[in-house]
């Protein structure tokens, strides 16, 4: 009844139509091809592994003795106090901020000692549309999918998968991550959402509100994933449009992620239940 | 024992693109080095042969990338159809299509990437700062592109040369035991 041709063509776009509502169902509801996603990490993050230990003993033998020994101890010795140091700074001016308001308020907050654990970096996706990254503590050490990811720099993302010994992490570069943020001087409240280039972009930020470039803008703690206090980067354009209600918000990244070799999963963070009322 | 390389070369080809081009500083900008492989297999192996590689490949960067699965192995799995079926209309084994055909498939990848993306946010369109990163995986692909295919064929030939002459030992071992 149909020729060949019309069979192979009837048959291509069958297969079209089937990829599509496929690939549209993968992307409303990730969780549900996690599971088929596992396998391939099992496969390839002991080579990860294996590879980056390779390159982190090379470039220790170039840092720590062909390029000067002392200096560089030094150098990497200074650039670690003075990431704490920065850190602190900023972690102070958001206590002296938050104190601030707890004094005119007269309540007092609960303070948690959070429960971390340092992993490895061992490998990264390669896409600038999808940026992750794979870490070398799964299961095994307490990690569990949604825990926050940090460095003393700041936020880094999030777990989206585990094995029982490793982890892959998205990044809040990301385009699909968003992370509820405030200014650290003004609170103006907005989304943190990630950019192709590397930079966020700052959402639904009120045009009444007052930001200028530089300010720093660190996690609001609402979003239920990240606690609050953790520097997200640091504002380096503010348009205000003539019309709409929201400003046009760029934010660059206080941590560098090429450079990403270690990092801090937060194994208790503060859990806040939404509860839904009828 | 072939189909065991062409294993290894996927595996070899994430890895090297998740571990070692993560150290360059503007990894970003430097385009999917699976392309020029994908095009090779479909230019040098049969369909049926080279989309299990494929598929691999696929699924090995599907369950890296932050991304909906089934994305890389879509992409990867049309253009290895493609570009088998065009090569029966067009001589693409050409030194001067090879960079055309890798700046094409790059183009595409990174278009359907970009759909993809912006189909999951809330705001659909095109965000200004994937501009940028696709004109450089264009002119890298245009660049480097050749060189990568090229890179691949050799290895390749000098591994099939290797398997010929090790097979030619060995049956002239068994033939003539004594010599």
């Amino acid at each position: 009844m149909f020729s060949k041709r019309t069979a192979i063509i009837v048959g291509v776009i069958l297969v079209i139509a089937v990829n599509i509502i496929v690939l549209s169902i993968a992307a409303k509801s990730p969780h549900r091809f996690y599971g088929l996603k596992t396998p391939a990490l099992y496969i390839i993050t002991p080579f990860q592994s294996m590879v980056s230990r390779i390159i982190v003993f090379m470039k220790g033998i170039w840092n720590n003795y062909f390029f000067l020994v002392s200096v560089s101890r030094e150098n990497s010795d200074l650039s670690r106090a003075l990431e704490k140091a920065l850190e602190k700074n900023r972690h102070l001016a958001e206590i002296e901020l938050s104190n601030a308001r707890l004094r005119e308020l007269l309540k007092l907050q609960e303070t948690r000692d959070f429960k971390l654990l340092a992993a490895e970096v061992i490998g990264k996706g390669h896409s600038p549309w999808y940026r992750s990254i794979i870490i070398d503590k799964g299961t095994a050490n307490g990690v569990e999918k949604g825990l926050p990811i940090i460095i003393p720099g700041g936020i880094v993302g999030q777990v989206v998968e585990t094995t029982r010994r490793y982890s892959k992490i998205l990044l809040i570069t990301d385009q699909n991550s968003a992370v509820d943020a405030i200014v650290q001087r003004t609170r103006a409240r907005g989304i943190i959402e990630g950019e192709p280039g590397g930079g966020f972009v700052f959402k639904y930020v009120l045009r009444k509100e007052d930001i200028k470039a530089g300010d720093t803008v660190v996690s609001s703690g609402m979003d239920g994933v990240y606690p609050k206090g953790l520097s997200i980067g640091w504002v380096s354009g503010v348009i205000k449009p003539i019309s709409g209600i929201f400003q046009e918000v760029s934010v660059l990244p206080l941590v560098d992620f090429n450079t990403l070799e270690e990092v801090i999963i937060i194994l208790n963070p503060p859990k806040r239940e939404f509860v839904s009322r009828r | 024992m072939k189909y065991l390389l062409h294993g290894a070369d996927c595996l070899f080809l994430v890895l090297f693109q998740t571990t070692i081009m993560r150290e360059l500083p503007y990894a970003v900008y430097v385009f999917d080095m699976s392309i020029p492989y994908i095009i090779y297999l479909s230019l040098f192996l049969p369909l049926k042969s080279s989309l299990p590689f494929v598929l691999l490949l696929g699924y090995f960067m599907d369950s890296l990338s932050g991304g909906p699965f089934g994305l890389y192995l879509s992409i990867y799995f049309w253009l290895a159809v493609a570009f088998r079926q065009i090569t029966d209309y067009l001589q693409i084994n050409s030194i001067a299509i090879i960079p055309f055909a890798v700046g094409l498939a790059v183009f595409l990848e990174d278009l359907l990437l970009m759909i993809a993306v912006s189909s999951t946010k809330a705001q659909h369109g095109v965000d200004p700062s994937s501009v940028p990163i696709i004109g450089w995986h264009l002119m890298l692909a245009l660049l480097i592109g050749p060189l990568v295919f090229l890179l691949i064929q050799w290895v390749h030939s000098r591994r099939d040369l290797q398997s010929v002459n090790g097979s030619a030992s060995e049956l002239r071992r068994l033939l003539w035991p004594t010599t």
